[in-house]
């Protein structure tokens, strides 16, 4: 689920004032008091997540230790977890008869969006598989984003990320590269990396200890972590399987 | 968890080891820490946990430290933090188990492997081959 205007929804505490908005200016010259907030707003944000957290806790769901953004109710029918992402909020439930329920409740705080069944949560595509069992995630737009950026749409693949047999060294003198392509590319594959494509961590990881000075060699070897990505885009993570 | 991969990292340890007992002994504290925080956030979401996690070594050296509080010689200058996964152990939260190199699946995470080894632990992971 979504939440239209998200920002919007946040109260403000501070005194803010602003002159009027273009298009909206009544020709009196007089300055706006924000009462609610804006986008674009300091505040805006946790004003938001704060707004989100009060009416979810009027509703009886409470954060878990763990994770402040994972919220869960308890009652006689089970449990309903609410995930959130800013204002992406997604909902799990332990009997499928609490969704509805669950669903219009929401409705009636926020002016939410359902978008049925999540295909997609930060940059990650999500897969069910009901009949298997199975749930997977996988990041393909993203991989041909990156070999796109780098121009290596159609390179050659590689079956594995990094030579057993390397060796790195660090590289010697100043660095050359003031833009830094290189720690834009490792922070690119670190994402990958994290969520849905652990097969290349340790090559990532390692190549990161580079950034601050990369040379031809290191290079090289994101190059090839590229070229390994570019033969197994297709793979997919299967996260679960009962 | 229920036969999927949830949580994966590698990163290079902080502190300088004098064994590779010492070192193998810091993953297995930073692996007690994961799994703690695991098991904190499964039973927020109502899953009891009664079984102690099963967490898989394969330094017969930092296993047998990790089970055995006895004070030893050799491992005087360890720090305390890694310690904690003998707390784990002795609270049954956490059971320790061997397992052969040629099966340690984290593996992956700590060397680049030659291909075979690697798409079996890739196998492992979560990844089958596509259709």
């Amino acid at each position: 689920m979504d939440v239209k205007g998200d920002y919007l929804n946040g109260t403000i505490k501070e005194q803010i004032y602003m002159k009027q908005p273009e298009g909206y200016d009544n020709g009196t010259g007089c300055i706006c008091h924000l009462i609610k907030s804006l986008y674009g707003l300091k505040q805006a944000g946790r004003e938001w997540n704060d707004e989100l957290n009060k009416q979810l806790e009027s509703l009886g769901w409470k954060p878990t230790i763990v994770d402040p953004c994972a919220y869960t109710r308890r009652t006689a029918d089970g449990i309903e977890v609410v995930a959130v992402w800013v204002d992406d909020l997604l909902l799990f439930v332990s009997d499928t008869k609490l969704m509805t329920k669950m669903k219009l409740e929401l409705k009636s705080t926020f002016e939410i969006t359902d978008l049925g069944e999540p295909a997609k949560i930060v940059g990650i595509k999500i897969d069910r598989d009901q009949t298997n069992r199975t749930i997977t995630i996988s990041q393909r737009q993203y991989i041909e984003a990156i070999l796109q950026k780098e121009t290596l749409q159609n390179a050659h693949p590689v079956a594995i990320p990094m030579d057993p047999n390397l060796q790195l060294q660090p590289s010697e003198g100043e660095s050359q590269d003031k833009s830094n392509g290189y720690a834009s590319l490792i922070g690119s594959l670190m994402y990958l990396a994290v969520a849905t494509r652990p097969d290349i961590a340790y090559a990532v990881f390692r190549l990161g200890s580079y950034t601050a000075n990369p040379a031809m060699s290191h290079w090289t070897a994101a190059k090839r972590v590229l070229r390994y990505l570019s033969g197994t885009r297709d793979y997919v993570h299967t996260e679960l399987k009962r | 968890m229920g036969g999927g991969t949830i949580t994966w990292g590698s990163r290079k340890q902080t502190s300088v080891s004098l064994s590779s007992t010492e070192s193998e002994y810091v993953a297995l504290a930073d692996a007690a820490r994961e799994i703690t925080w695991l098991q904190n956030l499964l039973e927020g979401l109502g899953y009891k946990q009664y079984a102690p996690t099963k967490l898989y070594g394969d330094n017969n050296g930092a296993l047998a430290i990790a089970k055995n509080p006895q004070y030893q010689k050799r491992t005087k200058h360890f720090d305390t933090r890694n310690h904690y996964i003998r707390q784990k152990v002795k609270e049954s939260v956490i059971e320790i188990e061997h397992c052969p190199t040629s099966k340690m699946m984290a593996d992956i995470f700590t060397k680049a492997l030659p291909k075979p080894k690697f798409q079996l632990h890739r196998t492992e992971l979560g990844f089958p081959m596509p259709a």
